[in-house]
């Protein structure tokens, strides 16, 4: 891994770095235009790849926030070329880390010892970067541990940070400033939530101990007398990341068996504890050989209001979609549709997000779904690109639907997303502890 | 343990200055509050200033014994043992930090106070000499002709402002020095080393030929 030289440091500089990115980005534009009157083949995805690379050098060099919103934004595929959506995956992965001497001091101040007098062996060198912090890896009693170790001064730098991502992601991804508000309020407040290592180790047991009896999940064992507010020690998880468990070329029946850990993990989540633990980033999960995935992080919960829960998943109730005026209620208590609307806002609003929600909810309907299927995929990303091309669906404004609505929705398009990657066949039909919970 | 009288003075001033909040008014009276003989102070130290030198000198030293006996500390490169002296440092100043804030002024315009750091500096200065032979050893900084004299200096410059950093610091367990340490001494060796610095000079010594 490239040592860290240069640490932006001051406002100043940060902004430099993305003014540069921003000069660099324009200048591929123009790269793309000039080899383009001589090639007129030539593609945009080009253009957005060499783009997305010039971003991602930046944002890893900021570390932080800016990362944090760029593995936000990665994650909702709808909003993001794909070529950017690919390298920003890549950020949970991979951003330099910090001395050796720093991680010894926070040690001293946060437990008042050398990490060596702690564990039997300590590496100084961090074997992976995640948005605030590094995970170094430790031994205590013949057991592997992973050590996460905070960012100096986190916290404090992330209001500066997400100020300065904003002017760029606007440019960048172009979507409209209110909408881009949502995220970046929510990445805010995911953030500073994420910067306090006692929550998180609170939590982290919490839901451990709440899905253990889940198949095929791993969780790990957290060490509170090790940990403190910038340090987080737990038990090191094996696996491996996505892309490589892809690589391996794993049997059919060990992608299933992930891809069903994995919907069991968050059909647990969304029905029974009706909170939202972890981000299906393909950066917080390990896979193992035996098709067992290993989760490795969780960020803050997001809770999921009764009132919403009824309504949200009254929609994916069987023969829902032909009862038009029940989906109106539900579309006016989810804030979809305004009481000021005009009637052909209205209809077309109705009409398009039925489609949507329609589509998403297409896996319940059946016994089991194969998420393989680059056809089902595919027509989510068409029909989202219509919604958001739509002249009066964009005369309408953003911002619509709840916020729950978009951290759901995209949970679920998260989780897709990762089963389409695997590849795998997963039993998804509507169970009946499900149709208790909603209320049908 | 008994402590050699050097030892027992420069505690007693301290403690003097930290129930006190000032210094005593004279040589004198401290030596009468001591019990000791003004010759015996005499012979340790010229004043109180000398006095305070020497906790600075003794307290660097300190400080050099402990990175050096963690084992951790042959395997870093120059950058980083340097990285470690500050850090060690802030954490032994925070020790005696209401101690730091009443000498603070003294501090104030540290260049001006020859005096007070006639002790430390020298010292400071060969131990930086230290790193940035090793430093050039493992090509981690750059020799120059007349400027490599001068790294010490800067190293020097460099200590003193985090020090002052850290004085004014108002952050939870002093984060923004860690901070202010591990950024500053990146820049300080990025300069050292081989960087953007010499085609700066270079591109500037050939401008400069063509308006001669």
């Amino acid at each position: 891994m490239k040592y860290q030289d240069k640490i932006a440091t001051s406002r100043l500089k940060r902004t430099l770095k993305f003014i540069g990115t921003g000069a660099k980005v324009g200048g591929n534009y123009l790269k793309h235009y000039a080899k383009k009157s001589l090639n007129p083949e030539l593609s945009v995805e080009k253009l957005h790849e060499e783009n997305a690379e010039d971003i991602y050098n930046t944002l890893s060099n900021l570390k932080g926030s800016a990362l944090k919103v760029a593995q936000m934004l990665s994650m909702d595929r709808t909003v993001l070329p794909k070529a950017y959506a690919d390298k920003f995956t890549m950020a949970q992965y991979q951003a330099p880390p910090l001395s050796a001497p720093l991680v010894k001091q926070t040690f001293k101040k946060i437990l008042g010892k050398n990490p060596s007098e702690i564990f039997d062996s300590f590496d100084l060198n961090a074997c992976n970067a995640a948005s605030i912090g590094q995970v170094h890896k430790a031994m205590k009693d013949g057991k592997t541990l992973a050590v996460k170790v905070q960012y100096p001064g986190v916290a404090e730098s992330i209001r500066t940070d997400l100020k300065l991502v904003k002017p760029i992601a606007l440019r960048m991804f172009n979507i409209s400033e209110k909408e881009l508000r949502v995220y970046m309020e929510e990445v805010e407040e995911k953030l500073l939530e994420e910067t306090d290592y006692s929550l998180e180790l609170q939590r982290s047991s919490a839901i451990s101990k709440a899905c253990a009896h889940l198949p095929n999940l791993i969780f790990a064992e957290y060490f509170p007398e090790w940990s403190g507010s910038r340090i987080l020690t737990m038990e090191w998880l094996h696996g491996r990341h996505l892309d490589e468990f892809l690589k391996s070329n794993p049997s059919q029946e060990n992608r299933n068996l992930a891809g069903q850990a994995l919907w069991e993990f968050y059909s647990y989540q969304m029905h029974t504890l009706k909170a939202v633990h972890a981000d299906p980033h393909p950066g917080n999960f390990l896979f193992q050989e035996d098709g067992k995935v290993a989760v490795l992080d969780f960020g803050c919960i997001k809770e999921i209001p009764p009132d919403f829960y009824n309504n949200y998943f009254a929609l994916i109730l069987p023969g829902i979609h032909s009862d038009e005026k029940k989906i109106t209620r539900i579309m006016e208590n989810l804030e979809m549709i305004l009481p000021g609307d005009s009637e052909q806002t209205r209809q077309t609003i109705l009409k398009m997000f039925t489609k949507m929600m329609q589509l998403l909810a297409k896996p319940f309907s059946e016994e089991s779904f194969n998420f393989g299927d680059d056809a089902y995929l595919n027509s989510i990303y068409v029909l989202g690109e219509e919604i958001a091309k739509n002249p009066i669906i964009r005369r309408a404004g953003d911002g619509r639907g709840s916020r729950h609505m978009l951290y759901i929705n995209r949970t679920y398009f998260g989780l897709y997303n990762l089963l389409h990657l695997l590849n795998a066949k997963v039993k998804t039909g509507i169970r009946k502890e499900w149709l208790e919970a909603i209320g049908e | 343990m008994k402590t050699d009288s050097s030892t027992q003075i420069i505690q007693a001033f301290n403690s003097y200055l930290l129930e006190n909040g000032k210094p005593p008014a004279s040589i004198h009276q401290f030596c009468v509050s001591l019990k000791k003989k003004e010759t015996e102070f005499y012979a340790h130290f010229s004043s109180f200033d000398s006095l305070k030198s020497e906790w600075l000198l003794r307290e660097f030293n300190d400080v050099k014994a402990a990175i050096q006996g963690d084992e951790a500390f042959e395997s870093y490169g120059a950058r980083e043992k340097y990285m470690a002296f500050l850090y060690a440092w802030v954490e032994q100043a925070v020790r005696s930090r209401s101690l730091w804030l009443l000498i603070h002024p003294d501090l104030k315009s540290p260049w001006m106070h020859s005096q007070l750091f006639s002790r430390l500096k020298p010292a400071f200065k060969s131990f930086a000499q230290g790193i940035c032979r090793e430093g050039t050893d493992n090509s981690e900084v750059m020799q120059r002709p007349f400027l490599s004299d001068h790294y010490p200096d800067v190293m020097w410059v460099q200590f003193l402002f985090i020090h002052q950093f850290w004085i004014k610091d108002d952050s939870t367990e002093f984060e923004k020095t860690d901070s202010a340490i591990e950024k500053s001494v990146h820049l300080v060796f990025d300069l050292m080393g081989n960087s953007a610095f010499d085609s700066a000079m270079d591109f500037g010594k050939f401008m400069l030929g063509q308006f001669r």
